[in-house]
């Protein structure tokens, strides 16, 4: 659905579990690609300024320090949002994958770190368990990594630029999951998680949000109050 | 680009990617740097939040780290995990500057310079590595470096600005706007009586 029809089915939704905007934190996980603020913009009106812990393609690298910081943040007797996942440009003719660039003749990939990640895992020989010690790319080096699980289903795709997304989402889903049970327990507020692919078109055609998740959990047992999709 | 603590966490392949998305024959403007919070009593490391009776840390995750460093003994602790990795590296790229951290009259003072110099040199070495996806045309990389000051709502932030160099796509420095700047501590106290 387009951006905005997507912040007022959020907030619609969450109003009927008790949250209010003004006593929310919203947290976001999306794409360093500057393609993906419209959509924190759009949130912005509702829940005011967010907490990051996106990185490279979407993932939440901030992760449970990250996720713990947020939390400390969270007004008092107040609820949490968190809107994440990867993203995928659709272009003006339709192809998926690129989208057109401000001032630019070739927009290029978009997502850039997952079309190179998923590069990396279909042409991949063998797969290293090392975790990088130096940070200069530590990040991509980690994306390469979430997405090699599903190597085979890239490999298979008939188009691979429309599975890759989908399995994106599947492997931040999961992490952001892992992050959550490891430390839901500190929280006391619900926290709600919308997870999802944004979907970036040309301007000014609005970009979309398809939510494949829209859960709430309760503070401190991470039990699944209620699934608003 | 940025995560914990303002760290260019995104690295050489963020940098590049963002290099692909300059405006054809156009440049771009690099903008980094941590935080530090200064609350409405004048304290440094914290600051009020929205709905919060008690706002705690900023930078919380510095701050982590400052008390780590302080207390590991200079050990590198890797990151085993990606789930947890980025507060591991904030925690090792502020270890050389545990001794300056020890001897500081104010450690929430001292701790964003500190923590600035780190980033620093980790986004120098990313530029000398992705400069060359800067197209020639064009072809300008301002950085601009300093501390984020955060305060309470109602009153504007600040920016101490630290460096504000111009690079060329051979990562080559063609002009520096700001000459380094001495340490200007006396600025966080103007600040601080200022709220």
């Amino acid at each position: 659905m387009p951006n905005r029809a997507f912040v007022n089915m959020i907030t619609s939704k969450l109003q009927t579990v008790g949250f209010k905007n003004s006593a929310s934190l919203l947290c976001t996980s999306l794409c360093c690609d500057e393609v993906n603020r419209p959509l924190e913009n759009a949130l912005k009106p509702a829940f005011g300024d967010h907490f990051n812990i996106g990185g490279l393609a979407g993932f939440p690298f901030g992760g449970a320090t990250g996720f713990g910081a947020m939390a400390a943040h969270i007004p008092d007797n107040g609820t949490c949002v968190i809107v994440y996942g990867p993203h995928v440009g659709v272009d003006s003719t339709g192809a998926v994958g690129t989208v057109e660039r401000r001032g630019r003749r070739h927009g290029g990939s978009c997502c850039g770190s997952a079309v190179a990640a998923c590069q990396f895992v279909t042409t991949a020989d063998s797969t290293s368990t090392t975790l990088p010690t130096d940070p200069l790319d530590a990040q991509q080096s980690y994306v390469g990594s979430m997405l090699m699980p599903f190597a085979g289903r890239l490999k298979k795709a008939a188009n691979p630029m429309e599975e890759l997304p989908i399995s994106m989402f599947e492997a931040q889903d999961k992490m952001m999951m892992e992050i959550v049970s490891m430390k839901i327990g500190g929280v006391s507020a619900k926290v709600a998680l919308i997870g999802g692919i944004q979907i970036n078109t040309p301007d000014p055609a609005s970009d979309y949000f398809l939510p494949m998740r829209f859960d709430v959990v309760a503070g401190g047992t991470g039990k699944k109050v209620a699934n608003l999709l | 680009m940025g995560g914990l603590a303002g760290v260019p966490f995104g690295g050489v392949t963020a940098f590049g990617a963002m290099a692909s998305h300059i405006p054809d024959g156009g440049a771009c403007v690099v903008v980094y740097g941590p935080h530090v919070g200064v609350d409405s009593t004048g304290k440094i490391g914290t600051v009020e939040r929205r709905g919060k009776s008690n706002g705690g840390s900023c930078c919380g995750s510095a701050v982590a780290a400052h008390g780590h460093v302080l207390s590991a003994g200079s050990k590198i602790c890797h990151p085993t995990s990606i789930v947890d990795a980025q507060q591991s590296f904030v925690g090792n790229m502020l270890m050389p500057f545990a001794d300056r951290l020890s001897a500081a009259d104010d450690g929430m003072v001292e701790l964003p310079y500190a923590l600035f110099d780190a980033q620093t040199e980790l986004v120098d070495r990313i530029v000398q590595k992705g400069a060359g996806k800067v197209a020639k045309s064009g072809s300008a990389i301002a950085v601009l470096g300093g501390i984020q000051i955060n305060t309470p709502n109602g009153m504007t932030d600040y920016f101490l600005p630290l460096r504000f160099d111009v690079y060329d796509n051979e990562a080559q420095v063609v002009e520096s706007i700001m000459q380094s700047v001495p340490r200007v501590r006396f600025l966080l106290t103007k600040i601080v009586s200022v709220c």
